[in-house]
C-alpha cells in the first residue's frame, strides 16, 4: 500500500517537475515560433470568402405578336406556253354558232344593212374554246 | 451513416457492436525500464540527446518530433542538417526487448546555439510536401471523397496539398501520417473499441475534459446551390387554309385567284417564324382527260394548305436547391446553431443566339448540324458532382462539430504502446465513463525524470439514441412552371373581291385575299382586292423569355454516432 502510494507520489513529483521543466524551457526560440504561428493563423483567417452569387441577367422581354404579309398582285398564268391561253391557229368549228347584232351596219347610201357579227366561237390549236365578242354597231359614228 | 454507425462499419442485420473483436483491456501496470534510439541521417545520435524528446501524432496533419542534441566539439556542417531523415524508436527493456517505432520523418528546422553547442531539432513528416509532389489521380486514389471545380477552384496551377485537403473536407476522416512516415486516412468513427482503460490504469489526476463551445457545435447546415443554364425552347403553331369553294371542280366553275406556296412561306417567315412542315393541296396539273380539258403548269397555286410554324428562343433558367442538414436531437436541446454554404453553377449564355436564329434541320438526325447537338445543355453529371461535394461537406461539417467534446489523459507509454490514432477507446474510471476515437497521441520521454508518458486525446461524438439518418440522395430537379399559352385559331379566313356581292376589303383580316377571275358587273364599278396572304403569329410572353427559377427544398436528418461521456 505504502509502496503504491510512494510510487504514485514519486510519479506525481516527476510529473510536476516535468511540467515545471516545460514551462522553464519555453525559451525565446519557442516564443518566436509561437509568434510565427500566430502570424500564420492571422494570415490564414483573413477576410472570409464572400458567398458566390449568380451575376444578374438582364430581362429579355417578350417577343411581340407578328404579322407576316405577302402581296403578289400578279398571278402567273396557269398555261403560259399557249400565249395567254390561246394557241394559234384558231378554227371556227360551225358557222351556225355565230351570233349577229340585230341592227347590222348600214351601207353608205343607207339602202341596206350589212350583218354585224356579235359573237364568234373559235377553237384554238390546243382545243380550248376562244370567244370573240364584237361591239354593238347600232350607234355608229357616221363616216365623213 | 446507417443508424448510429458509419456505412460499412457494421454488418447489416448483424449483432452490431457485440460482433466486433473484443477490446484489449489496459490494466494498471508495473514500472518498466526504457530506452530510446534516435537516428539522424542514418547515424545513431541517441547519446547526444538532451533533457527530453517529444513526439506528437495528430489525426490531421504532420507528426512532429522535437528534441535537443548536444553536439560535441567536432566540427559539424549545420547547413546540411535540414532534410536529413530522423527516426525515433522506443524500447521497453525486458526479455524480450519490445521496440516500437514512434517517428519517421525529416529534420526541417534545426536551430544551432553556437555558445552551448546545442542543436534544437524539429522533425516533421512533411505531409504537404509529399502531396505537393503527387499526381492528381494519385491523390484522388489516396484521399477519395468528392470534388467539383464548381465548389472549389479549377485545379490547374493550384497547390496539390490544398486539393487534397479540399477532398478531405468531404470525408468523415482525417489525413495524417503513421509512425513510419506513410500518409494515412483514419475515419472519425472507429469500427469498434480497440482499447479499454481500466480503473487505475491512467496517471492519477491526468483526466481532463474540454467541452466544445456551444457556438461551434453546428447542428444545422444550410446548403444553397444555384444551377443556371439556358433552356432552348421552341414553340410550334398549326395553321390551315382552304379555298371556300372546297374542291377543284367547284373552284373551276367560278374560278378565283389563288395563293401559292411562296406566299405562305414568305408570310410565315416575315412574321419572324419559320415553316416546320407543310401539306399543300395544289391546283392540279394539265389533264386533257377532263371535260373540258384542263391546262395548268403552275402547280404552286394552292387550293388548300396545312402548315406548322415554329419559333426558337432561349431562356435562362435557375434550379435552386435549398438543402438543410439537421441533427434533430441537438436542435431540440440547444436550439439551431447554423452554418451556411453556397455553391453556384453557371453556364455561358454567349451561344444562346445560335439557337435563337436557328432552323431545325429536316429530318433531325444525329450529325445533321442542328445546334442542339453542340450547344451547352444541362449537365446532370456536373450538377451531381457539385451536389455530392457540397452535401458531403455539409454532413462532415455537422458531424465534426458534433464531436467537439474532448477528453485527455496520460498513461505510461509502455502500457499503451499499441494504441494508435483513430482507435476506438473507452476509459472507465471512478469519476468517468468515456468512449471515443483517439485524436492525438503525444509521447513525452524525459531523460532527467525517467518518465515516458503518452497523452491520449480523444473526441466523443454526441448522438441521440434512436435518431434517424436520411440517405444522402441527390435531390430531384425542380420543375419549371411555365405560363400556359392558348393556341391561336388554326383556320385562316378568305376574302374574295371583284364581285358586286363582295364586302369591302378588310386589311385586318388575316389569311388570303384575292379576286374572282370574271366580274359579275362592269369592272370599273367593282373593288379589286390585293392578292395577298397574311399570317399572324402569337406573342411569346416575357415570362417565357426572362430568367425563370424553380426551387427544390430538402431536409436531411443526420444522426451522429453515439459515444459515452459520463463524468
Amino acid at each position: 500500500m505504502s509502496a503504491t502510494d510512494d510510487r504514485r507520489r514519486q510519479l506525481q513529483g516527476n510529473l510536476e517537475r516535468r511540467r515545471q521543466g516545460i514551462r522553464d524551457n519555453l525559451e525565446s526560440r519557442q516564443q518566436a515560433m509561437a509568434d510565427r504561428l500566430v502570424q500564420t493563423l492571422a494570415d490564414n483567417l483573413g477576410p472570409t470568402r464572400t458567398p458566390p452569387t449568380l451575376r444578374r441577367e438582364e430581362p429579355r422581354g417578350a417577343i411581340p405578336a407578328g404579322r407576316g404579309r405577302v402581296e403578289r398582285n400578279y398571278q402567273a398564268p396557269t398555261n403560259p406556253s399557249s400565249g395567254g391561253g390561246i394557241a394559234s391557229p384558231l378554227t371556227e368549228q360551225h358557222f351556225s354558232t355565230r351570233e349577229y347584232w340585230e341592227a347590222g351596219i348600214p351601207s353608205s347610201d343607207g339602202l341596206f344593212m350589212y350583218p354585224a357579227p356579235k359573237k364568234v366561237k373559235m377553237t384554238d390549236a390546243t382545243g380550248a374554246e376562244v370567244i370573240f365578242d364584237y361591239a354593238d354597231p347600232s350607234a355608229p359614228v357616221p363616216a365623213e | 451513416m446507417l443508424n448510429a454507425y458509419p456505412l460499412n462499419a457494421v454488418p447489416l442485420n448483424g449483432l452490431a457492436p457485440s460482433g466486433a473483436p473484443a477490446a484489449t483491456v489496459i490494466e494498471p501496470g508495473s514500472s518498466f525500464a526504457w530506452a530510446v534510439t534516435v537516428t539522424l541521417g542514418g547515424a545513431d545520435i541517441s547519446d547526444k540527446l538532451q533533457t527530453s524528446i517529444r513526439v506528437a501524432c495528430p489525426r490531421d496533419g504532420d507528426t512532429v518530433a522535437s528534441f535537443t542534441l548536444w553536439m560535441d566539439d567536432a566540427p559539424i556542417d549545420v547547413g546540411a542538417l535540414a532534410g536529413q531523415e530522423v527516426t525515433v524508436d522506443f524500447h521497453v527493456m525486458g526479455d524480450p526487448v519490445v521496440t516500437a517505432r514512434l517517428f519517421t520523418g525529416y529534420l526541417v528546422q534545426p536551430v544551432f546555439d553556437v555558445f552551448t553547442r546545442q542543436l534544437a531539432c524539429e522533425a516533421t513528416t512533411r505531409l504537404a510536401d509529399t502531396f505537393e509532389s503527387m499526381e492528381l489521380d494519385q491523390i484522388d486514389l489516396q484521399v477519395g471523397g468528392y470534388w467539383s471545380p464548381d465548389v472549389f477552384d479549377e485545379v490547374a496551377g493550384r497547390s496539390r496539398w490544398e486539393y487534397a485537403q479540399e477532398r478531405m473536407s468531404t470525408r468523415q476522416a482525417g489525413l495524417g501520417v503513421d509512425r513510419f512516415g506513410t500518409p494515412r486516412i483514419t475515419p472519425w468513427q472507429p469500427a469498434s473499441i480497440s482499447y479499454e482503460f481500466a480503473d487505475g490504469s491512467v496517471i492519477y489526476g491526468s483526466v481532463e475534459v474540454s467541452l466544445a463551445v456551444l457556438t461551434d457545435t453546428i447542428n444545422t447546415f444550410e446548403l444553397e446551390l444555384d444551377y443556371r443554364y439556358s433552356r432552348y425552347r421552341q414553340r410550334n403553331v398549326s395553321y390551315s387554309w382552304t379555298h371556300p369553294a372546297g374542291s377543284f371542280a367547284a373552284w373551276r366553275a367560278d374560278s378565283t385567284e389563288l395563293p401559292d406556296v411562296e406566299m405562305i412561306v414568305q408570310a410565315t417567315e416575315s412574321a419572324g417564324w419559320f415553316l416546320r412542315s407543310a401539306n399543300y393541296t395544289r391546283l392540279p396539273t394539265t389533264n386533257i382527260e377532263l371535260t373540258p380539258p384542263w391546262y395548268n403548269i403552275n402547280t404552286d397555286l394552292l387550293l388548300a394548305a396545312e402548315w406548322s410554324a415554329g419559333i426558337r428562343w432561349s431562356q435562362r433558367a435557375v434550379e435552386q436547391y435549398r438543402l438543410s442538414f439537421v441533427v434533430e436531437s441537438a436542435v431540440a436541446s440547444v436550439g439551431p446553431v447554423v452554418d451556411r454554404d453556397r455553391i453556384v453553377l453557371d453556364t455561358d449564355s454567349d451561344r444562346d443566339r445560335e439557337w435563337d436564329g436557328s432552323r431545325p434541320t429536316s429530318p433531325v438526325l444525329a450529325g445533321s448540324g442542328d445546334p442542339l447537338e453542340s450547344l451547352p445543355a444541362r449537365e446532370q453529371a456536373r450538377l451531381d458532382a457539385a451536389l455530392n461535394t457540397g452535401m458531403a461537406r455539409a454532413v462532415a461539417t455537422v458531424l465534426s462539430a458534433q464531436r467537439g467534446n474532448g477528453v485527455t489523459w496520460d498513461v505510461p507509454l509502455a502500457h499503451a504502446l499499441g494504441l494508435d490514432v483513430g482507435h476506438g477507446v473507452r476509459l472507465i474510471n471512478r469519476s468517468a465513463v468515456v468512449s471515443g476515437s483517439v485524436e492525438q497521441l503525444v509521447d513525452e520521454l524525459n531523460f532527467e525524470t525517467g518518465a515516458a508518458i503518452r497523452s491520449v486525446e480523444i473526441s466523443t461524438s454526441r448522438g441521440a439514441v434512436g435518431a434517424v439518418s436520411d440517405a444522402l440522395a441527390i435531390p430531384d430537379a425542380p420543375e419549371f412552371v411555365d405560363e400556359p399559352m392558348i393556341p391561336p385559331t388554326a383556320a385562316q379566313p378568305t376574302q374574295i373581291g371583284f364581285r358586286s356581292t363582295a364586302p369591302a376589303y378588310d386589311e385586318e383580316l388575316p389569311g388570303f385575299a384575292g379576286n374572282y377571275s370574271v366580274p359579275d358587273a362592269n369592272e370599273n364599278t367593282l373593288e379589286r382586292y390585293p392578292r395577298r396572304f397574311v399570317v399572324e403569329t402569337p406573342e411569346i410572353p416575357a415570362s417565357w423569355r426572362d430568367e425563370i427559377t424553380a426551387e427544390r427544398a430538402v431536409t436531411y436528418r443526420i444522426a451522429p454516432p453515439i459515444d459515452q461521456l459520463e463524468l
